[in-house]
């Protein structure tokens, strides 16, 4: 029960951390309503970008694990106290009109606690099986273990002679390695718990402001919109489904991809619909096409294809060809992932771990 | 999809990889249905939101050239499936549900009935993930408990600070999820190739010949020459052998000159006396530096 309460605190710890850091971004948009769960989404993927700025060269480097945690922890507090600066008068107006909002819709607000609630602990209490578990979870406690970040096989625990180029970009898993040095966690906790919790919620949150998208804010509608959307998450299941993925293998970085980054592309498509030109828009997409390549490295092939097949009919109702030109520049950071990868695979280099 | 191949299921890659995508829910087919009513009757913005984006959708991840095409650069084989991620089935049905549902002109008297049939719909029309049953984690670490008992005694039963072990499978893909101070002697490719007999070049045979003896007893459960198989441990300092109590090579391993240093509720732990252990340990990078 203990255990159960600091992993429940470590989760809310994680969610005010993507608030801090989305803060950055939402606070600083002028011409948008200063929103708390646009916050937390796109701190989510902030979080990832600027680690992923500090992991590479420390990775690169070959210094140690520890290293990187308390590098990122500075990260961290320095980014709360600039985000506490720039955004603490748009935080209490936020949080009262998160308050006045849950006075407003008693019954919504009710309706979908219960739903990610629900989701969270059947998902969670549930023991599942699977293969690649073996490196997500293996690849947390391997760092963990030896202190040092990507140089040992997370299957086998032998020491590579090279960066393995297919994950050199997709540290997510080192991110709960970090994690679990800074809060002295098992990695099995860290990820299967916490993370799967995160996850649940950060993919609810995404599919509320898709409802509300959609439905033009008719919170009915929005309600009735999550509560299938959870139910067809438990029976639209293959084991090839984003949304088997999402059930049984909800810490992995590739689920993120299909439950959250595929929806918040739609989503930004929706958004686009209305307006093409809003710059925060594009530069949201930007911040996502990046922290995809962090959370999993298929990504920066799902995230590109993603984005074009929303975009191109996007081109064709705003006739703008500039709307390609952004798309492309989007999905930049993906390409490299895949450039660098290919290039890899030809033979054309190698990172030596020596 | 590990059973399909671009190259040698040809047009029919597409196809195969959607119904295997699908299995036996209808909910490709309720999507594909909303879609068409959308574009007979569905409001301009409806058909922005939904119908174009499925239209480009068809045109491309159901496109059957498109494998061919990517598969050119990259192996696509086993993970094309993902692009079908792309297709908002579940969003156009919960949007659907929820468009069709709350209405002015609905009674209460309406919507309740019509609710717990969609709901009937959707449970009807799919597979129930927990179909086969629902597995409750047996501890916090959401692991069996039978990993951190197999892991615990090989602690118990080394002096090395990180010994090499080789399981079943399943033992083989959580043990260094919980303690990773354990090494493997085979990773988890070429485990799983191994057993599915996945083709091996000649090179990669002579490079993988020790541990592939290994994994002949351990994964595959036969029988092989008791020398050849305790050279192999030598050869790579694998210590520690766990099989399952059921496994047809109990005996041979007792006859190999393992001895079995305790057991678990299924699983049964041998330790290998080896001729010249090699200690491992970490690599120094701050000597290096």
């Amino acid at each position: 029960m203990i255990i159960l309460s600091l992993c429940s605190l470590a989760v809310i710890f994680n969610f005010i951390l993507y608030f801090i850091f989305g803060s950055l971004i939402t606070g600083n948009l002028r011409s948008h309503r200063f929103s708390a769960t646009l916050s937390v989404i796109m701190g989510f993927f902030l979080y990832y970008v600027m680690f992923e700025a500090v992991c590479i060269p420390v990775m690169v480097m070959k210094k140690p694990l520890h290293l990187l945690a308390w590098i990122w922890a500075g990260v961290v507090v320095i980014v709360t106290v600039v985000s506490f600066a720039c955004c603490r008068k748009r935080w209490i107006e936020c949080f009262r009109g998160i308050k006045g909002f849950a006075k407003e819709h008693v019954v919504f607000c009710i309706i979908s606690t219960a739903i990610i609630l629900i989701e969270c602990v059947v998902i969670i209490y549930c023991y599942q099986f699977t293969l690649d578990a073996a490196y997500y979870v293996g690849t947390a406690s391997t760092s963990l273990t030896t202190d040092m970040i990507n140089i040992y096989n997370p299957y086998t625990g032998m020491w590579q002679d090279h960066f393995e180029m297919r994950y050199f970009f997709s540290n997510y898993a080192i991110n709960d390695a970090v994690m679990c040095f800074l809060f002295k966690m098992h990695p099995l906790i860290w990820t299967k718990i916490i993370m799967e919790a995160v996850v649940i919620i950060l993919s609810n949150l995404v599919l509320y402001r898709l409802g509300r998208a959609m439905f033009k804010y008719d919170l009915k509608r929005t309600g009735v919109f999550l509560f299938f959307s959870a139910l067809l998450c438990f029976f639209y299941s293959t084991i090839y489904t984003a949304q088997e993925f999402f059930v049984t293998r909800t810490f992995e970085g590739k689920t993120i991809v299909g439950s959250v980054v595929i929806p918040l592309v739609f989503l930004v498509y929706i958004k686009l619909l209305e307006d093409h030109r809003d710059r925060s828009l594009w530069i949201e997409l930007l911040i996502v096409s990046f922290a995809s390549v962090v959370l999993s490295n298929s990504a920066s092939m799902i995230f590109p294809a993603a984005l074009f097949i929303f975009m191109i009919p996007l081109f064709f109702i705003k006739k703008d060809f500039r709307i390609l030109i952004k798309s492309f520049a989007v999905v930049i950071p993906c390409l490299i992932s895949v450039f660098m990868y290919v290039m890899y695979v030809k033979g054309y280099f190698v990172i030596r771990t020596i | 999809m590990q059973n399909l191949s671009v190259a040698s299921d040809g047009i029919q890659y597409l196809f195969k990889c959607v119904a295997l995508y699908n299995g036996s829910s209808f909910f490709l087919l309720i999507y594909a249905a909303l879609v068409i009513l959308i574009a007979v009757k569905g409001s301009r913005e409806m058909k922005r939101i939904f119908l174009y984006p499925s239209i480009v959708i068809l045109l491309t991840v159901y496109n059957p050239l498109l494998p061919h095409i990517i598969n050119k650069v990259f192996d696509i084989n086993k993970e094309y499936y993902r692009f079908m991620w792309i297709t908002p089935v579940c969003i156009l049905i919960a949007a659907a549900a929820a468009y069709y549902l709350i209405r002015e002109e609905h009674s209460t008297g309406f919507i309740i009935p019509a609710f717990i049939g969609i709901v009937c719909l959707v449970i009807g029309a799919g597979n129930f993930v927990y179909g086969n049953g629902y597995t409750k984690a047996e501890n916090i670490y959401k692991i069996p408990n039978e990993v951190i008992a197999v892991s615990r005694m090989i602690r118990k039963n080394t002096d090395m600070k990180y010994p090499v072990a080789i399981c079943d499978r399943d033992m083989q893909m959580e043990i260094r999820q919980y303690d990773a101070t354990i090494l493997l002697a085979c990773d988890r490719t070429q485990y799983l190739d191994f057993l599915g007999d996945a083709y091996e070049d000649a090179l990669m045979a002579e490079k993988n010949e020790y541990v592939n003896r290994l994994l002949t007893v351990v994964g595959k459960y036969e029988k092989i020459d008791k020398d050849s198989f305790t050279e192999a441990l030598n050869k790579t300092n694998t210590q520690f052998v766990v099989v399952p109590k059921t496994a047809p090579v109990l005996r041979f391993l007792n006859d190999a000159g393992l001895e079995a240093v305790g057991t678990t509720g299924t699983r049964v732990v041998f330790r290998f006396e080896l001729d010249d252990p090699i200690y491992y340990d970490l690599a120094d990078y701050n000597a290096l530096s």
